[in-house]
Formats: C-alpha cells, sequence, structure tokens
C-alpha cells in the first residue's frame, strides 16, 4: 500500500525502521535523484500539503520524500456534481483543498454518489498544481463510518513525519529534491549502527530479522556486533574470545553467550578456533 | 487550497488557550438541552456546547467544530455525530501531539 508492494504481514513489522533486504535503490547514482519505480502513498494533513516544496509544477515533496499518491481524510464542505465530474472541497480541521473526481466509469459514479455534502471521507489522490493553486486529483474515495479512522490517520501522519525526518538521519531535501543516499550501498546488516541508504516510510516485503521492539537482547547484541565489526577485529584470523568481549564491553558473560548464540544463529557472527572465539561475518 | 483558519484539535484542559478561536473537540454527551449540549471532554472535564436550537438525535460522542467562548464552552459551528465505539483515550493523546511535538503539521 504504501510502496510498491503489500505485503500485509509487513505493516509495521520488525520494528518497521529497517530497510528492506530487496531494495530498489541499488544503484548509487549522483545524477537524477527521482527514481520512477517508487510510487509513495503518503497520509498527510493539508497542512503538511500546502507547505509541500515544489519542484517545477508538479514535482511536490515533503520531509524529503516525493508526492506521488496522498491520503486524505476530512469532511466535505462543498460539492457540485458537474455529471462527468464532481467538483469538491475537503476540509481536515488544518486546512481546505479544492478535489476533483472525475466520472467516465459507472464505478466511479456510483463511488461519488454515496458520499454527499458534510460527510467525513478518506480520499486518495494525486496533487496537481496550477498556476499555483493546488488540487487534487482523486481517483479512490468512500466515507468514513468508524471515526476512529479520523483518529488513526492524523497518527499516522505524524508517524510518517516523524520516520521520514529522524530515522532518514534527518536528511531532508532541498528544493524538493528526494533524499535516497548516494552512498555505496552496503550489505544490510541487522544489528549494525553503520548509515545504510534508507528508503521513504513505505512497507516494503516482511523483514527477516527478529522484531528490534521486543527483543530484549537487541541492545546487547547491537553492542557486541559493533565491538566485532571494529577494523582491527574484522582483520584478525582468530577472532575474539567471547570473554574478552564481555571484559572491554563490561557486560556480564552469561548474557554475551546468550547474545552471541542468537547473532550466530541470525548468521551475524561465527565461531572461529573453538566456540568460544568470535567473529563478525561482514566483510573486513 | 488555504490554511488561514483551521481548527486546533483541544481536549478540556488546551480549551484555554484557544479562547476565541476555532477549535474541534469530541466530547461524551451527558445531557442536552435546548440548544446547548453538555459533555465530557476525553479528559474528563466538562464542557459545554451551545449550537443550533434544534438539537438532532445525538450518539454517545459527538465532535463538536466551534469557536472557544471560555476555558469550557464552545459556540458550535458544526457537529458530527461519532457513533458509540469511539475511543476517547486515543482522541485525548492526538489532541495533546497536536498541541505539542507535531503542532506544526496541523496549525
Amino acid at each position: 500500500m504504501y510502496g510498491g508492494e503489500f505485503d500485509g504481514n509487513a505493516a509495521f513489522a520488525g520494528g518497521g525502521f529497517m530497510p528492506s533486504q530487496a531494495t530498489t535503490q541499488a544503484n548509487d547514482s549522483s545524477s537524477s535523484l527521482k527514481n520512477r519505480d517508487v510510487r509513495t502513498l503518503l497520509p498527510l494533513t493539508l497542512k503538511q500539503l500546502s507547505s509541500a516544496s515544489t519542484n517545477g509544477d508538479s514535482n511536490f515533496s515533503v520531509d524529503g520524500v516525493d508526492i506521488n499518491t496522498v491520503a486524505i481524510v476530512g469532511r466535505i464542505s462543498r460539492m457540485e456534481n458537474r455529471i462527468t465530474q464532481v467538483d469538491f472541497v475537503v476540509d481536515d480541521g488544518t486546512g481546505w483543498v479544492d478535489c476533483v473526481r472525475w466520472c467516465q466509469e459507472r464505478q466511479e459514479t456510483e463511488e461519488m454518489e454515496a458520499v454527499k455534502l458534510g460527510m467525513y471521507v478518506r480520499l486518495h489522490g494525486h496533487v496537481k498544481s496550477f498556476q499555483g493553486k493546488r488540487s487534487v486529483n482523486v481517483f479512490s474515495i468512500r466515507p468514513v463510518t468508524d471515526f476512529n479512522e479520523i483518529v488513526h490517520h492524523f497518527t499516522e501522519c505524524m508517524y510518517v513525519h516523524m520516520y521520514n525526518t529522524k530515522l532518514r538521519g534527518g536528511s531532508v531535501a532541498h528544493g524538493g529534491s528526494t533524499t535516497q543516499a548516494t552512498a555505496t550501498p552496503r550489505p544490510q546488516m541487522p544489528y549494525s549502527t553503520m548509515p545504510t541508504s534508507a528508503k521513504p516510510y513505505q512497507t516494503g516485503p516482511s523483514n527477516q530479522f527478529s522484531n528490534q521492539i521486543n527483543d530484549p537482547m537487541h541492545g546487547v547484541k547491537q553492542t557486541v556486533m559493533n565491538y566485532l565489526n571494529q577494523p582491527m577485529h574484522l582483520v584478525s584470523e582468530a577472532g575474539v574470545h567471547c570473554d574478552i568481549i564481555a571484559r572491554d564491553l563490561r557486560i556480564p558473560p552469561l548474557q554475551v553467550r546468550q547474545a552471541i548464540e542468537q547473532l550466530s544463529s541470525d548468521g551475524c557472527v561465527y565461531s572461529t578456533v573453538d566456540d568460544t572465539c568470535f567473529k563478525s561475518t561482514l566483510n573486513a | 487550497m488555504d490554511t488561514s483558519s483551521p481548527s486546533a484539535f483541544v481536549n478540556g484542559a488546551l480549551l484555554r488557550r484557544y479562547i476565541g478561536q476555532k477549535v474541534r473537540t469530541v466530547i461524551q454527551v451527558i445531557g442536552s438541552d435546548t440548544g446547548s449540549v453538555v459533555g465530557k471532554s476525553t479528559d474528563d472535564l466538562q464542557i459545554v456546547v451551545r449550537g443550533p436550537s434544534t438539537t438532532p438525535p445525538l450518539t454517545t460522542y459527538l465532535e463538536v467544530i466551534g469557536i472557544a467562548e471560555s476555558d469550557n464552552s464552545i459556540r458550535a459551528e458544526t457537529w458530527t455525530n461519532f457513533g458509540n465505539t469511539f475511543d476517547p483515550q486515543n482522541y485525548n493523546e492526538l489532541c495533546k501531539l497536536a498541541s505539542g511535538e507535531f503542532k506544526h503539521l496541523f496549525i
């Protein structure tokens, strides 16, 4: 729904923040950053939409993410049916926007007939700009029946905003360009704190790695991985004895053992000389 | 497209910050009279809503959009029945966030 592929299991899976293995940003082009294969669906408030930066008449971006499709939830405050199209105004409390829904197929007309003035609706559409005025070309609209949906939509807007600004390293776009990282893509290490090319908020293919939020060992595992990923340990053939890891990191040896067992079954470390010495699987 | 007259998400405690301005809130209806409805805000404070003289049938939860007259009353321009299965706690948290950390997304 948010990305090109929708996986129902993957919605918020695995803490939700790790970029998927099958990232489409495999090419590190420093030229055009607009990846036309990435279609985004962004839930937005109308305030966010009106403050979206623009790069030319039809390229909008919010928080550094290109806008393709938007999701808006609001009330219909004006409506005019012109047979082949319906012009209406949606007000979500943060602002209002002109919308148009073209009705050429019977299914489209029927969809619009279910929508009445004063109703709360959820709509999806493309943002258009004409002579500086922004409007939405709606292709999907339905009445809201459970009003918790309104609360959910705004909560989601805040979440996506936070995700796109903070978790992508705060790399906010200038002048509407996208912020796909142009650094060389690195292998996706689940416990690594190295920068990875982060995608904008999308539900991608399911995250195979353990859920970070529910994993009590996550912090310890991450610390151990960062330790083992240091250059001097990566080049050492023999690896590091786990008691030494425990001593250096000042973590109880039992916890280190447990973390290493889990990391080993995840494929992040392997035992070298015997089953007390370990090395990271990351290429030196 | 226009964002010049937004309505702030408020609960009982936040209402006083927006006196004279357009606000929106959801109340749990306690009682109604001709031209006014008394309700409990999502943070358990009492709010009085003055509206049109004919009050249509009301569900448990009512959304009111209007001008805040005082720290516990609103002069309603629009109200919408929000049904009986609305979650006031979620709404309460939304109000706090929308007036706080994420205010720039709303007002």
